[in-house]
């Protein structure tokens, strides 16, 4: 499995690429209270990035066998992911007021980038690493 | 006499002539089978094994979960080995390398071509010629077969245990470390792993075949496919082909013949009240979402073994839940929760049909719920204990695990669940009783689908006639008795029956109608269902006759399925029927669900693999699962959910009925499926074929082959279906969930505008 590793990489990478950039999209969409963000395709065209993203993901585990909860770097990204699928769905869906939406959206938006430099870093402080 | 009451009359000689066939049938199975010696022995005298040996051997086999890990003649699961192929194998090529080093000095692999295929010659006569003495029982073999049957031994004995130089390949082959800790069990298993190896390559008395009809394929030895299994292939497609077109003339000339039905204006269903005895049934509905979500846990954990042998993302977790238990668990999760699913449409039905609730109905029902609740948990704990090896052998036979897959709960628990079926007629059959008295145009549907039901609890009782020595030829027949006559034979004419019903209740369908088309086609099912039967035993020591009627009824069984779009679309059109019946769409859809996948999980990659030639190959391979998925889940699975629904409908709470959840999961659930099998399954099982057929059986499920990273990355491919899946799964939790315990979305958002004013009429 090996030698699948840069290609998963890529793969993984481009997805987390791909679902941060609908997201965001569908986050403007929100804010301009655009009726298209019901829309089939917008709807679910980020669970099926989101599939491939998470299968990357567990592919790649294997192959370096690092784990969540036993690596802290990955832990610290599966805590990140947590909050920002939360964020996202208040963002999205369950917010109640359009203020609280803007500020899901725009804290889901920081979580990510924080995600994102924990993933580059391999570090669980991220940015923040020395 | 009336149509319905002549096809009454055919139904019933169908029957009897079928099961004569099929009883008789069993004879010959029991008088031709593979000869258990009484001993193994050499040339010199010297006894290798006993029949005690071989049968402990099988005992011992059991216990480590039997067909849940790793395979027999074939059946059972497919990360390790087949033990047959496997043990054949080892013991051609060691026989080969103890030649070539006399001859030569060199391993057999080192030697010229022309060197090779000399000793090639007389590899054959000296592993095919039957050397079984049937008046002492023993088998007689060359002290070089014994030389090489020693390492072949050593090399298992090493397998099963903690030695160290064997850790990758347990680990390859999702075994846990150290397996079998006591060395005599692991010294009797590998006499149980001789004998299916000898019964496979050693030719009958008097004929030029093995024992199981020349599978598994090696032509190392000599095992090719036989003439009757390329002859009764290309007949049973024969037969196939007839069999479509004349059912397709039957449906030309038929349909659209019958008058249409008065659609009531409003849902006559709605006036109905729940009795205590079916309000009572909520709970199991509780329960069956429950155990799906566990099953579906357990399939995710058994599919990761398959590329991480001994842990789950780097949690050790073979030590507490090796893969024998959570395969064994996964499978007999979805009969359980299938099953229960329909116990409890049948204990809800049954009071709403005839309008009576008997006395003690509803403690009946209650008194059911916490059998089968100590069943599941009293089995299961059973079948961990036996893996662990915490466990006598006779203990294990009746509380432990079985290893016969489907069927391998302990004979004590398959003993209690036999009464729990019986107890659940009687309870059904109590509540019927007036609608079946009754004299009227619904009286034959609720008869059939009273049958049905009768068949499915009476037909567990094959599961009790073998006991611990009997012959694995016999308890595979009996135990098919169960399997196949469920799922290809009463399960079918439950499902038709069932689905019909409801829409004769629903006032959709014609009671006539629905009863001259459901007779017709349980005719059609159990015609080619019941000798179908014998498409699990073509290979499994049986006489050729077996696989002569085997394939041509089984090919029968397809004719239905290639043309159940006819039903499918029916069904569908009834979800439009009229602006009432939306209250029901996500029901009627799971049951158009139901055909889609009888069509294509049924139908056609059960015939994939149903043919003699392709089964001979394909037999153990992914190309079985990907069958066994998409039927079992696709049709009965959804049928389960789709019967669920209809009775929770019935059940109350739907201010809190969510078809936003309905529709993701059954959108994601048929997608997950349907990519799961596209994806990952059918060209994993179809690289498996290409390597049995151009290298030998034992190839395609050795670790060399299936760690080669292609098939590592074609498992890995199961991931996004399997998402997919659980994404559904997760949603319809989320839906019971919320009927169950209150709260959230209101309906009158979810239905669509036109439905609206029946929708609240329905409440």
């Amino acid at each position: 499995m090996t030698e699948f590793y840069f290609g998963l990489r890529a793969v993984h990478m481009t997805c987390a690429a791909l679902t941060i950039a609908l997201f965001f999209t569908r986050g403007v969409m929100m804010m301009l209270d655009s009726p298209r963000l019901a829309h089939p395709v917008v709807r679910w065209t980020p669970v099926a990035v989101d599939t491939l993203l998470l299968t990357s993901a567990l592919m790649l585990t294997t192959i370096i066998h690092q784990y969540p909860f036993t690596t802290s770097w990955l832990t610290v990204k599966v805590v990140l992911l947590v909050v920002y699928i939360g964020l996202g769905s208040i963002a999205l869906r369950r917010g109640r007021t359009k203020t609280i939406r803007v500020a899901a959206f725009v804290a889901a938006l920081a979580t990510v980038a924080f995600l994102v430099s924990v993933a580059r870093t391999h570090s669980p402080l991220g940015i923040f690493a020395g | 006499m009336t149509n319905t009451s002549r096809l009454w009359k055919v139904l019933a000689i169908l029957l009897i002539v079928s099961f004569g066939i099929l009883l008789y049938m069993g004879r010959e199975i029991y008088l031709a089978a593979p000869p258990v010696p009484t001993a193994v022995k050499t040339t010199t005298g010297k006894t290798l094994y006993t029949l005690a040996d071989i049968q402990t051997g099988r005992e011992v086999w059991q216990s480590i979960g039997g067909h849940e890990l790793g395979s027999v003649w074939g059946h059972g699961s497919y990360v390790a080995p087949d033990w047959s192929a496997d043990w054949l194998h080892r013991e051609a090529t060691g026989i080969l390398d103890i030649w070539a080093q006399r001859a030569a000095g060199k391993k057999f692999a080192d030697l010229d071509p022309a060197a090779q295929a000399s000793l090639r010659s007389q590899l054959q006569p000296e592993m095919r010629t039957n050397t079984y003495d049937p008046g002492s029982g023993v088998v007689t073999v060359s002290e070089d077969r014994a030389a090489a049957i020693a390492v072949v031994a050593d090399h298992y004995l090493r397998l099963f245990s903690d030695d160290p130089s064997l850790d990758t390949l347990r680990s390859q082959y999702a075994i846990k470390k150290n397996p079998i800790p006591d060395a005599a069990r692991r010294q009797a298993l590998t006499a149980f792993f001789f004998w299916t190896a000898w019964s496979t390559v050693t030719n009958r008395p008097g004929q030029t075949i093995s024992y199981t009809s020349n599978w598994p394929a090696d032509p190392l030895v000599g095992n090719t496919p036989t003439a009757p299994t390329f002859l009764w292939t290309f007949i049973s497609i024969f037969g196939l082909l007839a069999g479509v077109g004349a059912l397709a003339w039957y449906y030309v000339s038929t349909h659209g013949k019958e008058p249409a039905p008065a659609i009531p204006s409003g849902d006559p269903l709605r006036s109905l009240k729940p009795t205590p005895s079916m309000k009572a049934t909520a709970k199991y509905f509780w329960v069956v979402t429950a155990l799906f979500l566990v099953q579906v846990v357990l399939g995710g954990i058994t599919a990761h073994y398959a590329v991480e042998g001994q842990g789950f993302y780097g949690l050790p977790l073979a030590d507490y839940l090796p893969y024998a238990v959570s395969r064994s668990w996964h499978l007999q999760l979805a009969v359980l929760w299938i099953a229960t699913a329909w116990l409890a449409t049948g204990l809800y039905i049954a009071p709403a049909i005839s309008g009576h609730e008997p006395k003690f109905q509803r403690l009946g029902v209650n008194f059911l719920f916490v059998c089968l609740l100590i069943i599941v948990v009293g089995a299961f704990a059973g079948q961990w204990l036996a893996v662990m090896q915490k466990m006598g052998l006779a203990a294990n036979f009746w509380f432990g695990h079985q290893g016969y897959e489907f069927v391998d709960i302990g004979r004590f628990w398959q003993a209690f669940l036999f009464v729990g079926l019986m107890l659940w007629l009687l309870l059904v059959g109590r509540a019927l009783w007036p609608a079946l008295k009754a004299r009227d145009d619904n009286r034959s549907i609720t008869m059939l689908l009273f049958l049905s039901t009768i068949a499915i609890g009476l037909f567990y009782g094959a599961g009790l006639m073998w006991g611990r020595n009997t012959h694995l030829s016999m308890v595979e027949y009996w135990r098919w008795w169960v399997v196949h006559l469920w799922v290809e034979g009463f399960f079918e004419v439950f499902a038709t029956a069932v689905i019909a019903f409801l829409f004769t209740k629903l006032g959709l369908v014609r009671a006539k109608t629905a009863t001259n088309a459901v007779l017709f086609a349980t005719i059609v099912f159990l015609s080619g269902g019941v000798l179908g039967t014998f498409h699990h035993l073509y290979f499994t020591g049986t006489p050729t006759a077996v696989l002569a009627i085997g394939s041509v009824f089984s090919a029968l069984e397809v004719v239905p399925l290639v043309l159940v779009g006819f039903e499918a679309y029916e069904n569908y059109k009834h979800s439009h029927a009229t602006p009432w019946v939306a209250a029901y769409r996500w029901p009627i859809l799971f049951f158009v669900a139901v055909a889609f996948w009888n069509l294509v999980g049924a139908g056609l990659f059960g015939f994939l693999i149903n043919p003699p030639l392709a089964l001979y190959y394909m037999q153990g391979l992914n190309t079985t699962p990907l069958h066994g998925h998409t039927a079992l889940f696709g049709v009965y699975g959804m049928l389960g959910i789709g019967l669920m629904l209809f009775c929770l409908r019935g059940l109350g709470n739907l201010e809190q009925w969510d078809e936003r959840l309905l529709k993701g999961a059954f959108w994601t659930m048929n997608l997950g499926l349907a990519a799961m099998a596209l994806f990952s399954l059918f060209p994993y099982g179809l690289m498996q074929v290409y390597a049995a057929v151009s290298e030998g059986f034992w190839y395609a499920r050795s670790a060399e082959f299936m760690q080669q990273p292609t098939m590592q990355l074609l498992v890995w491919l199961r991931m996004p279906g399997d998402i997919l899946f659980s994404i559904g799964v997760l949603m319809l939790v989320a839906f019971v969930g919320k009927l169950w315990l209150g709260g959230g979305r209101r309906q009158e958002a979810q239905v669509p505008a036109d439905a609206q004013p029946a929708a609240r009429a329905a409440r």
